[in-house]
């Protein structure tokens, strides 16, 4: 399991993922770099990318913010998305 | 009352549409001419501009006999198969080069084309019947009848309430969800925002802001990318609807939170029965008193696990296959697996186990067709895992053929074979290798998952 503690870790296991799962969309486009203040509805991911991403970084961290935090969130940027899933990692 | 009946008796010639290019008031709605000579006729409309959709649907109410509504994204030939099989002699669209004429159908592309046909007309017909096509749980869209009465029994027309408001419409026209709120919102003399369909939703939503929107629905699915959307929290909403898949606390929760003067309702409904019913308190599932005392005047009942549903309105037959929509006493069955708890009554999925995956459907059985057509996979079962984007996901557990086998390998190689075969909502997100599977107390493997 990734040591989620550490967050600059944790944001590369899921830039990782995000481009692997960007990669599995039909487009000949790049993954985008994420950057803090990316926004993820500008990154070319849709819906079903994003609900993947989310079911792989579970499978990853073995856990799974949205359904451990209590808020109904949705991160709007890469930053905001770090963040949600750095402060709800299980201790 | 007709359509134009209708709209005539709004109190002022104000604006009831606005899209990218234009606004059109009432008078404007009601311009055109009514083609009587057509009376009794079968017409299929297809435009991608809702003004032209809702001039035509003026003129046509109270003449035509079936109004087929079809929508603009589909290929012709699925076009001209829907005209036939809803008997329509004229299909109106916006192009007629990429719809080729049939023996039987004459295609128009501009409504003052109908004054020039002499041919048809029979007489004015009681009730026009408005014909949508639904998706159904197969792939092969079903026509299913509605009259204007029964697509706006719901619908609460007070121009009183509705003057001022302004209903934002993200859906297709054509379909049953886009009408309700073009209907909704004309016949109680609201403005209806259409952005147009082929903008991103940063876009439409600009849109909505900018005009004020204060009424919006939508999908759980779309709401929940809505919310993602940064400009979004800027509508000024006073009520906001879900409908189309099961709505979940967290979404209902999180609207409730970016649109703090906003009701928040979400409705059950199918195209089959006509509209369901509506739950306002905020959660999801709706309270168990619906099953004896639904609000709505449609009766709704529990019946092996599924939710059953009778409304006198609909025609009860689908018009292009023989088998009765409901059963002798009215009932249909809606297909959807409900259980109690306490005071509520949840949805937990379909009783085909079909997946809805943010509006797609898959079929598990389709899925594991294609996994045990692998060879390192000795028994695959497809399942719905929940998914805080979509509602679910497509996830799926195997039993390895060879226990030797490399696991990851497999699982990789696996994942390729599922992409090679499979639509990307049907892949599955999920692979776990298991030793066997997990079956309720009569023996049937689980289809619903948490």
């Amino acid at each position: 399991m990734t040591d989620t503690t550490n967050k600059s870790k944790l944001a590369d296991l899921i830039k990782a993922v995000f481009t692997e799962v960007f990669d599995g969309q039909d487009s000949d486009l790049p993954a985008p770099k994420l950057k803090q203040d990316t926004i993820l509805l500008d990154t070319g991911l849709d819906s079903l990318g994003f609900a993947i991403l989310v079911t792989r970084l579970e499978e990853e961290l073995e856990f799974d913010p949205f359904s451990l935090s209590d808020e109904a969130y949705y991160p709007q940027t890469f930053g905001e998305f770090l963040d949600f899933y750095h402060s709800n990692r299980p201790t | 009352m007709t359509f134009r009946d209708r709209i005539s008796n709004l109190p002022d010639n104000r604006v009831l549409l606005r899209t990218a290019d234009r606004t059109v008031d009432r008078d404007a709605i009601l311009g055109d001419k009514i083609p009587t000579h057509l009376a009794g006729i079968r017409v299929a409309i297809c435009f991608s501009d809702v003004s032209t959709a809702v001039r035509s649907l003026a003129m046509l109410d109270g003449i035509a006999d079936r109004i087929l509504l079809l929508s603009s994204s589909w290929e012709p030939e699925l076009l001209l198969k829907l005209a036939r099989l809803g008997s329509c002699s004229i299909l109106l669209c916006d192009d007629v080069t990429i719809c080729p004429e049939h023996a039987s159908i004459r295609v128009l592309d501009n409504l003052t084309a109908i004054d020039e046909i002499a041919e048809f007309g029979t007489h004015p017909p009681t009730e026009t019947r408005w014909v949508l096509a639904t998706s159904g749980t197969t792939n092969e869209p079903k026509l299913v009848s509605h009259s204007l009465a029964s697509l706006t029994r719901t619908s609460k027309t007070d121009t009183r309430r509705g003057t001022g408001q302004c209903w934002g419409m993200v859906f297709d026209h054509s379909r049953f969800a886009g009408l309700q709120v073009l209907l909704q919102s004309m016949l109680s003399g609201a403005e209806l925002l259409a952005p147009s369909a082929d903008w991103a939703l940063e876009e439409k939503i600009d849109f909505l802001v900018k005009h004020g929107c204060s009424h919006l629905s939508g999908t759980p699915t779309l709401w929940r990318k809505m919310m993602m959307v940064a400009n979004a929290s800027n509508m000024p909403l006073l009520q906001a609807t879900l409908g189309g898949e099961i709505a979940d606390d967290r979404v209902l929760k999180v609207i409730a939170q970016n649109f703090p003067n906003a009701r928040v309702t979400h409705i059950y409904a199918s195209t089959e029965a006509g509209v369901g019913f509506s739950v306002s308190d905020g959660r999801e599932g709706f309270p168990k008193d619906f099953l004896n005392n639904a609000p709505t005047g449609v009766e709704i009942k529990e019946q092996d696990g599924r939710l059953f549903i009778r409304n006198s309105q609909v025609e009860q037959k689908y018009l292009n296959i023989g088998d009765q929509l409901s059963d002798a006493d009215g009932w249909v069955d809606s297909g959807d697996l409900i259980e109690l708890k306490g005071d509520r009554v949840y949805f937990v999925g379909r009783e085909s186990g079909v997946i809805n995956v943010g509006g797609d459907k898959v079929h598990p059985e389709v899925v594991e067709g294609i996994l045990m057509s692998f060879d390192g996979v000795a028994a695959a079962h497809v399942y719905a895992k929940k998914n805080p984007i979509t509602g679910a996901i497509v996830a799926a557990d195997f039993i390895l053929s060879d226990r030797n086998a490399d696991p990851a390998k497999i699982r990789s190689d696996l994942r390729v074979h599922a992409e090679k075969n499979l639509k990307r909502y049907q892949v599955p997100a999920l692979f776990k290798i298991v030793d066997k599977f997990e079956t309720n107390a009569a023996g049937k493997i689980l289809r619903t998952k948490a």
